[in-house]
C-alpha cells in the first residue's frame, strides 16, 4: 500500500527528469559555468534548443562532421583561468592541451588549431610572450601546429589580463565507434593517473585560501596515451573522456546517464595524491569533483582491460592509470561507489559552484 | 606517516556541497610555528595555513589542533 | 586512495558491524538520529547504513544551520549585501540558499560586491585592506562556528576596525533538539551527539536527554569508524537498559568542553529570546546575537534590518520528516512544489537533506544498494 505509494511518486520524478530541463534562472550566475548540474540544464535548456542539429546533439567533447568520405572531428574551448600562472603550467598550455585533448579522446588525430587571444589593456608584454611561447610548445609537444588566430584588446578592467579560445580540428578514426551507446554491462573503466591535481592546484596557487601545498597541475597532451589504448584495445576501446570541469563524477554520470547502464566504483582504486586529498578535505571538496587537464578516463571490453592498463602505464604521463570501475546493469543511469570502509555511496552530479575560474 | 599517526586524526571530511558550517569541520593540524595570536600549522597532507589560536592558549609547537574556520577550537590528544 | 587510516579501515568497520548485529533484537526497529550535518555526511560518504543490520535506522537530524535558516534572514542578508558601499561576505554554502527572491549567487550575479571566505578572519582582513568599503560578513554555524566569529569580533575590537560588522545567525544545538523531544508523536529511540560542537561546549548540555527525556546520547567523532563505534555504544545501553550520555569523541572532546572559548562567545554574544527556524517554526532562546558590548559591530542595528518574516510555504512538513513521523515522500509538496531546484523546506537545501538525497537517490537511500 505505502509501496505504491511510494512507487507513484518515484515514476511522477523519472517522468519529471526525462523531460527536457527549462532554463528559467533570470540571469547567469557563476553555477552556470561550474560543469554541474546548472551547466547542464543552462546548455540543454537555452543553447541545445536555438541550435539543435544531428552534429552537436550528443554534446560530445568534438563533434564529428561528414567531410568527403571520412569526418573530421571538431571542438572548441575557452580559457580564462586565474591567475594565469600556476604551479605545473599556464594559460597558454591549458589552452593548447585543452583543445588537443577534445579531439585526442574523441579518437581523433589533430590537423591543426586556432587560437583568438581577449588581452586586456595594461599586460605586459613580457606575461603575453610567455604565453605564446608555452602555446607554441605546447602544440609542438602534442604534434599539431597553431594555423590561424585573432587578436582583440579590451579595456582595463574588463577581462582578467588574458583569455584564449582555441577551435581544433582532427581527423576522426574510421575504425572507432566511441560512445556511450558502444558500452556494454562488464566493461571496464579505466582511469590515466592521479585524480583532481588540477583543480588543486589553481586553488592553491590563487592564494586567497592562506593555504600552502606542493600540488603541480597536470596539465598534458592526452594524444600519446589515447594512441596507447587505441593500439592496444583496438574495437574493445568504446568511450573516452577527459574529465576536466566537473572531474570525474561528472563524466561517469554522463555516461550513466547516456547509456542507460549503471557505473560502479571502487575508492580504494582511485589514485588520489594524499596531498590532493588533504587540501580538498580543506577547502570542503570532493576530488572526484575537481578539475584535471591531462587524464582521462576510458571504458574498455573486459577482456582487452588489463592489457589497456599495461598500455597506459607504460606512457609517460599513465605511470599510475588505474582500474577504477565497471559498467553494470544496476542501478541504471547511477554512479554508485564501493567505499573503502565496505559500505556504499551515491555519487551525484555536481551542484553549485566549488571551483570558479579554473580553465 | 608514524610520526604523524592517523590515530590522531578527527578528521570530517567534506563533500561537493557539503560546507564548512553544515558538516561541523574540524581538521587536525600540526603547530610549527607561533607568532603571537596566530601560528602556522600543518595538516597530514602537507597543506599549512595561518590559525588563529587564542581560544585553545598557549599551544606549543608540536601539538594538534583541531581547527575549524580558520580558528582552533580544541586540542586533539594522543592516545598511546 | 592513498591515505588509509585506521579509523577507515574496512577489517576494524566489519568487527565493530558484527558486534552490532549481535546486540540487535530481531523483532525491534531501532532509530536513531545523528544531530549533526557532519555525521549525516560521513554516514553517506562511506556508505555505512550498508554497514547496519536492516532493523537499525539512522534518521537525519536538523543539525545544518544553512538549511534551517528561514528565508526572512536570508533576504535580510542580500537587502545589506545590495548596498552599494558593502562588500559582502560569507562561507561558499550559503550563497545557494534560497530567499523568497533569490539567493546569494543570484545577487553576486546582479552586480552586489559578494565574496567567499572560510573563515570569518578573513572577512576582517578584506575589512582591513578597503578601508573605504564597509565589510558584512554574514555569521552562520552551530557553536562549533560561533568561536571564530566571537574571536574575530574580539580581534575587530581590540584594533579598532570601524568598517566591520557581523549579521549574526549563529544558532545553538541543544533546544532544536529538545523541541523535537517534546514532540509527542516523536520516534527516536536514541542520539548520536555532535562532535566538533562538543568540542565547545563539552558533554554536559545533554544530560537532558537521557534525565528528562530517557533517550541515551553518544557524543561522537567523525571518521566512519567513529559512528560505527557510537552507534554500538548505543546499542549496548539498549540492551543493557542503560541510558546516559557517553563520550565517544574523547581524544578532543572535553566533558566541560573549551572553557576560553566558551569565555569569548559569553563575551560577544547574547541569546535571542527566540529565533525560526525554517520548516521547524520559532524555538526559544535557540540563536545567538550580539551582546551590547558589541552592539557597535552589529549588522542588524547598523543597517536597520527590518526583521521581516516570511512565512515558511504552509504545505512543507520539514517537520514531520525530522520527526521520523513521515518519510520524504510522503510529504504533500515533495518532488512537486519542493524540489532541490526550487527547495522549500531545509531538507531540500542541501545535496545531504534527507529530502534532496531521497529526490536523487529514490529508495537507495534507505536500501542497501544492489550492483549487478
Amino acid at each position: 500500500m505505502s509501496e505504491q505509494r511510494e512507487q507513484r511518486v518515484l515514476d511522477a520524478l523519472e517522468q519529471n527528469r526525462r523531460r527536457p530541463p527549462k532554463f528559467d534562472a533570470p540571469r547567469i550566475d557563476m553555477s552556470h559555468g561550474a560543469g554541474g548540474k546548472a551547466t547542464h540544464k543552462l546548455i540543454e535548456g537555452l543553447l541545445l534548443p536555438a541550435l539543435d542539429n544531428p552534429a552537436l546533439a550528443p554534446l560530445s567533447d568534438a563533434a564529428l562532421l561528414h567531410f568527403g568520405e571520412g569526418r573530421l572531428a571538431m571542438t572548441t574551448d575557452s580559457f580564462v583561468v586565474r591567475p594565469l600562472v600556476f604551479p605545473g603550467g599556464s594559460i597558454g598550455e591549458l589552452a593548447v592541451n585543452g583543445t588537443v585533448n577534445d579531439l585526442a579522446v574523441s579518437g581523433a588525430t589533430p590537423i591543426g588549431l586556432s587560437a583568438a587571444l581577449i588581452v586586456e589593456e595594461g599586460l605586459g608584454t613580457g606575461e603575453l610572450a610567455h604565453e605564446v611561447e608555452a602555446m607554441a610548445a605546447a602544440a609542438e609537444r602534442a604534434g599539431v601546429a597553431i594555423a590561424t588566430g585573432d587578436t582583440k584588446v579590451v579595456e582595463r578592467g574588463k577581462g582578467d589580463g588574458l583569455y584564449v579560445i582555441t577551435t581544433g580540428v582532427g581527423a576522426a578514426d574510421p575504425e572507432l565507434v566511441l560512445s556511450p551507446a558502444s558500452v556494454k554491462p562488464g566493461d571496464t573503466i579505466l582511469c590515466s593517473g592521479t585524480l583532481g591535481d588540477h583543480g588543486a592546484a589553481i586553488l592553491i596557487a590563487r592564494g586567497d585560501l592562506e593555504l600552502e601545498a606542493d600540488v603541480l597541475s597536470d596539465t598534458r597532451p592526452l594524444t600519446p596515451l589515447v594512441r596507447a589504448l587505441k593500439e592496444t584495445a583496438g574495437a574493445g576501446l568504446r568511450f573516452m573522456r577527459d574529465p576536466t570541469r566537473g572531474g570525474v563524477a561528472t563524466v561517469l554520470n554522463e555516461l550513466a546517464r547516456d547509456s542507460g547502464f549503471g557505473v560502479a566504483l571502487w575508492e580504494e582504486r582511485l589514485p588520489i595524491r594524499a596531498v590532493v586529498n588533504g587540501a580538498c578535505e580543506i577547502l570542503g571538496i570532493d576530488p572526484l569533483y575537481v578539475a584535471n587537464e591531462g587524464k582521462l578516463l576510458a571504458v574498455v571490453a573486459p577482456g582487452v582491460a588489463d592489457a589497456a592498463l599495461e598500455a597506459l602505464r607504460s606512457v609517460e604521463g599513465g605511470e599510475e592509470a588505474s582500474i577504477i570501475g565497471e559498467v553494470r546493469e544496476e542501478p541504471a543511469r547511477m554512479v554508485v561507489m564501493h567505499t573503502q570502509f565496505g559500505g556504499t555511496r551515491m555519487i551525484d552530479m555536481l551542484v553549485g559552484d566549488p571551483l570558479p575560474r579554473i580553465c | 606517516m608514524s610520526e604523524r599517526d592517523p590515530m590522531l586524526l578527527a578528521s570530517c571530511t567534506l563533500d561537493h556541497d557539503g560546507c564548512i558550517v553544515c558538516s561541523d569541520a574540524g581538521i587536525p593540524v600540526w603547530v610549527l610555528s607561533i607568532e603571537g595570536d596566530d601560528a602556522l600549522c600543518e595538516d597530514r597532507a602537507g597543506n599549512q595555513a595561518q590559525i588563529a589560536v587564542e581560544l585553545v592558549a598557549p599551544v606549543q609547537v608540536g601539538e594538534v589542533l583541531l581547527t575549524h574556520g580558520g580558528v582552533a577550537i580544541g586540542k586533539v590528544e594522543a592516545e598511546s | 586512495m592513498k591515505y588509509v587510516s585506521e579509523f577507515r579501515d574496512a577489517e576494524l568497520a566489519r568487527a565493530v558491524a558484527s558486534e552490532i548485529a549481535a546486540i540487535t533484537d530481531p523483532d525491534r526497529h531501532y532509530k536513531l538520529m545523528e544531530v549533526c550535518g557532519g555525521h549525516t555526511h560521513t554516514i553517506y560518504r562511506h556508505g555505512i547504513k550498508d554497514l547496519l543490520p536492516d532493523q537499525v535506522e539512522l534518521v537525519h537530524g536538523p543539525g545544518c544551520p544553512v538549511c534551517v535558516l528561514p528565508m526572512g534572514r536570508v533576504d535580510e542578508g542580500i537587502a545589506i549585501a545590495e548596498r552599494e558601499e558593502v562588500i559582502f561576505t560569507c562561507f561558499g554554502d550559503m550563497m545557494r540558499v534560497p530567499g523568497s527572491k533569490g539567493n546569494l549567487l543570484e545577487v553576486k550575479a546582479g552586480g552586489a560586491d559578494i565574496r567567499m571566505v572560510y573563515s570569518p578572519l578573513d572577512a576582517l582582513r578584506i575589512a582591513r585592506e578597503n578601508p573605504d568599503r564597509e565589510v558584512v560578513f554574514y555569521a552562520i554555524g552551530f557553536e562549533t562556528t560561533a568561536p571564530s566569529t566571537a574571536l574575530t569580533l574580539q580581534r575587530a575590537k581590540k584594533e579598532g576596525i570601524e568598517n566591520f560588522s557581523v549579521f549574526c545567525n549563529h544558532v545553538t544545538i541543544v533546544p532544536p533538539v529538545r523541541a523535537l523531544l517534546d514532540s509527542p508523536d516523536l520516534r527516536l529511540d536514541a542520539f548520536i551527539g555532535p562532535g566538533h560542537v562538543s568540542t565547545v561546549i563539552g558533554c554536559r548540555p545533554y544530560e537532558f536527554m537521557p534525565k528528562d527525556y530517557g533517550k541515551p546520547c553518544v557524543v561522537a567523532g567523525f571518521e566512519p569508524l567513529d559512528i560505527l563505534q557510537s552507534v554500538l555504544m548505543l546499542m549496548r545501553q539498549l540492551d543493557e537498559g542503560r541510558c546516559e550520555v557517553e563520550n565517544q569523541y574523547g581524544r578532543v572532546v572535553l566533558w566541560e568542553g573549551n572553557l576560553q572559548a566558551l569565555k569569548s562567545m559569553a563575551e560577544v554574544f547574547e541569546l535571542r529570546p527566540y529565533f525560526e527556524w525554517r520548516g521547524l517554526g520559532f524555538i526559544a532562546q535557540s540563536a545567538l546575537k550580539l551582546s551590547a558590548a558589541y552592539a557597535d559591530f552589529d549588522a542588524e542595528l547598523r543597517y536597520r534590518t527590518p526583521g521581516v518574516r516570511v512565512a515558511d510555504p504552509k504545505a512543507c512538513q520539514c517537520g514531520e520528516v525530522l520527526k521520523g513521523v513521515l518519510k520524504p515522500h510522503e510529504c504533500r509538496v515533495f518532488g512537486t512544489a519542493c524540489t532541490p531546484d526550487h527547495p522549500l523546506g531545509a531538507l531540500m537545501v542541501s545535496s545531504e537533506g534527507a529530502c534532496a538525497a531521497y529526490y536523487n537517490f529514490g529508495r537507495k537511500t534507505y536500501k542497501k544498494v544492489e550492483i549487478g
